[in-house]
């Protein structure tokens, strides 16, 4: 129901755009819109008890085609020789249901050849792949390294960007700081938006690729945990930095982030920082690159325990600060200072009990609780792949990708998984990309 | 015996001219009134994966491209860029799709490129070295 409300703002959102295009036919006629696209279709087979965040989706499960289809269709026109407008609607498929997006849609002002200004709605930069996560054929995997990409705000945002390229002798320099509103995204495992984000992206364009940077501050973001419901304050950083080079026909392309979360008010979590990280070695033969990559990602969770969490829920209850009233300044003391021992003494079950703040068979489950973790989340993981692709250029537009993937988590963690995975999955892909 | 030893060292040339004539050569072209005398190969592929967007005075470049999959923008594009067909299609889809770049113009052929190049101090293109004629100046001869 809120994802639909969504939708119709967006498209009331790309309505106004476009009847803004439609008002001026004197200037649509000099300057045609162009229309791109992209799709792509996949199957996905092998060791799928446990569906996993791929990085932009949930995949897996017994459903195995349609875990990667996607259709993009992008209108541009230049409203004058320095303003222009572009809109992108995204649709995808994940598993039983299709989202329709309006992913891009804004006015971009270039006063110079060397400075262009966004304004609307654009895609947020965090990662090298990120802005165009979903153009398969721009990229060689089948799917950018879930390690990386996933546990990372991945969405569209309402705000502003600039473009800046400094030419540097033979070699470009282009920096990209913007800010703006996050909406709603569930691809860290939380529902998040913010009412501010700032970033900044630097690309160094040279001879053999690229080289990249970013630094992402968000402040002061709300949001809820959809298993509770409960609303929490979030702040976080990151920092990425990236490399995507060719010589000659070897292919190099390697990317690192670090991140940490800050959460006040979210039970289980209060703080989460992680790393993570891949290499990727291709070579190129004629239209087959085949290649192979190595990702991981790692991250720490000061995570309180279930048993803080149960103790926390039945102390904040009225019903127990009335009991704690009825009992001696001794006992209220024992009870504070060790609650699990005072638990165990039968007057407090039955006091507890009797005055309807724990059930017998909640009482019975403290002990047990001390050592138990709470499921992981997209935020909390610790997993490694590795990968080998093989991608052919089957017509001009089109690729055809190849991958066959090994997935361990590692130590207690789940890795990206939803439920505990076997102690090593394998996937193998084939997905279809083509642009036109 | 001699005339028919002459005759081969005649032919022979001329037989290696024949499979050569398939490629000529290409030559980048721009409007007779453009200041540019010559252009680096640097440049142009600089120019042609919007690295470079503006001459040397100042004003912007309109780079004039080739129909996809037609050979001459196959061979322009490996002896340039150094890069094939789907290459250059996989960089632009980086571009076009995040708002950041627009790709050359696409025209019909050599004749359609001279017409416009002619008609615009800003146009650049490459056509087939046979197509040359005054209409246009060739500032680089790619071999």
């Amino acid at each position: 129901m809120r994802k639909s409300r969504r939708k119709n703002r967006k498209f009331l959102g790309l309505a106004c755009g476009l009847s803004l295009l439609a008002a001026t036919p004197v200037q649509a006629l000099e300057n045609p819109i162009t229309i791109n696209g992209f799709a792509s279709a996949g199957f996905i087979t092998g060791d799928l008890d446990a569906s996993f965040y791929s990085g932009t989706d949930i995949i897996g499960d017994s459903a195995t085609f349609g875990a990667d289809n996607t259709i993009g269709l992008q209108i541009f026109s230049n409203v004058n020789d320095k303003v222009s407008f572009t809109g992108q609607l995204l649709a995808k498929g994940v598993i039983d249901s299709y989202s329709l997006d309006a992913h891009w849609a804004f006015v971009d002002y270039h006063p110079r050849s060397d400075l262009s200004i966004r304004a609307g709605r654009l895609v947020l930069p965090v990662m090298m792949v990120s802005e165009f996560v979903d153009v398969g054929y721009a990229y060689p995997w089948a799917r950018p390294p879930m390690e990386v990409y996933s546990g990372i705000p991945l969405t569209s945002y309402s705000g502003i960007d600039m473009l800046y390229t400094a030419h540097i002798g033979d070699n470009n320099l282009i920096i990209q700081p913007y800010m703006g509103s996050i909406p709603a995204s569930s691809n860290i495992g939380l529902d998040v938006k913010t009412d501010l984000g700032i970033g900044l992206n630097t690309t160094f364009q040279f001879e053999y690729g690229f080289l990249r940077a970013h630094v992402m501050q968000v402040k002061g973001v709300s949001g809820s945990d959809p298993s509770t419901g409960s609303g929490f304050i979030m702040d976080a950083q990151m920092v990425a930095i990236g490399a995507d080079l060719e010589f000659g026909n070897v292919v190099v392309i390697s990317e690192y982030i670090k991140k940490e979360f800050e959460f006040t008010g979210l039970e289980p979590f209060s703080e989460v920082s992680g790393e993570a990280g891949y290499l990727t070695l291709g070579y190129r033969m004629g239209k087959f690159l085949p290649h192979i990559t190595f990702a991981s990602g790692d991250n720490d969770v000061d995570q309180v325990s279930a048993l803080d969490v149960a103790l926390g829920q039945m102390t904040a209850d009225p019903d127990f600060l009335a009991y704690m009233g009825t009992l001696s300044p001794a006992e209220q003391q024992a009870l504070a200072a060790d609650p699990i021992a005072a638990l165990s003494d039968p007057a407090v079950q039955a006091g507890l009990v009797g005055a309807g703040i724990v059930t017998p068979s909640e009482l019975q489950a403290f002990p047990s609780l001390a050592g138990m973790q709470l499921p992981p989340s997209p935020l909390a993981y610790k997993q490694t792949s590795i990968t080998l692709g093989l991608r052919y250029e089957m017509l001009s537009n089109t690729a055809l990708k190849l991958e066959y993937q090994e997935i361990e988590a590692q130590e207690e963690s789940w890795g990206l998984f939803v439920s505990e995975p076997a102690d090593k999955v394998k996937l193998a892909s084939f997905v279809i990309d083509v642009t036109f | 015996m001699k005339k028919f030893i002459v005759s081969i060292f005649i032919i022979f040339p001329l037989l290696f001219l024949g499979s050569a004539s398939s490629y000529a050569g290409l030559v980048v072209v721009v409007h007779p009134a453009n200041s540019m005398q010559a252009i680096s190969k640097e440049d142009l592929k600089r120019i042609y994966l919007s690295k470079k967007k503006e001459f040397s005075d100042g004003s912007l470049i309109s780079p004039l491209d080739h129909p996809k999959d037609s050979e001459t923008k196959k061979t322009f594009y490996k002896k340039v860029v150094g890069k094939s067909l789907s290459q250059v299609s996989s960089y632009w889809s980086r571009l076009i799709f995040t708002g950041k770049g627009i790709p050359p113009r696409v025209m019909r052929g050599d004749e359609e490129i001279k017409v416009w190049v002619a008609g615009h101090p800003e146009g650049i293109g490459y056509i087939n070295k046979k197509s040359i004629d005054d209409s246009v100046k060739v500032i680089l001869t790619i071999k």
